[in-house]
């Protein structure tokens, strides 16, 4: 995937008018796209992410969130 | 051709966000680090052993390496001898996220954060890491 905007600019220079940085120049989420077929790797790959994320959740409903 | 590499912080918020391109997605071992030190429930530690291993098998885990480590220490040195961090803090504040940025910064990814300002100092001294927000890269 190329980037946005050609190439990559230096960090210094990612600040637009308003003094907010600025990220145009970076993918977004959904400038990925899913396969249509995954391979044996990514299915568990996909099943394992989504059982940790479950996990995950459960977790912080249970404990509250406690990493960050 | 860069891809996003997770920050611990995007978690609490962005789960199925996450889910929906794990294809895509890259993590750090810090980060898995962080998730297990932190997880309570056996089970939960077991699906974390799943993922890890699944994650490894993908091509989706970045491990820093000895150099990483030196590199990020000396980021998070300059950082205390320029003043932009307190130097009486613990030599392991930044530590994590030092790690983080130094193995996006060398392989052309770009970190997700919900944690801008720490990054934003490591930007400091890794000038060409990128770095996004979690709700920009995401929404």
């Amino acid at each position: 995937m190329e980037k946005k905007n050609g190439n990559k600019k230096k960090t210094g220079e990612n600040q637009n008018g308003n003094g907010l940085r600025d990220y145009s120049h970076l993918p977004r989420a959904k400038d990925f796209k899913p396969s249509k077929r995954l391979s044996k790797e990514m299915q568990e790959l996909k099943k394992a992410t989504r059982e940790a994320l479950k996990a995950l959740e459960e977790e912080e409903k249970k404990y509250g969130v406690s990493f960050t | 051709m860069a891809f996003p590499l997770l920050d611990t912080s995007v978690f609490p918020t962005y789960k199925k966000q996450i889910e929906k391109r794990f294809e895509f997605i890259y993590f750090s071992t810090i980060v898995l680090y962080e998730l297990t030190a932190s997880t309570i429930d056996q089970s939960t530690l077991q699906k974390y052993e799943r993922w890890k291993i699944a994650l490894n098998k993908a091509d989706r885990l970045l491990t820093p390496s000895m150099n990483d480590y030196w590199v990020a220490a000396n980021a998070v040195r300059r950082l205390r001898l320029l003043k932009l961090i307190n130097k009486n803090l613990a030599a392991t504040v930044l530590q994590n996220a030092a790690l983080i940025a130094r193995s996006a910064y060398t392989r052309d990814y770009f970190v997700v954060t919900e944690n801008i300002k720490d990054f934003s100092l490591l930007q400091k001294m890794m000038p060409k890491l990128e770095v996004i927000p979690a709700a920009e890269f995401f929404n």
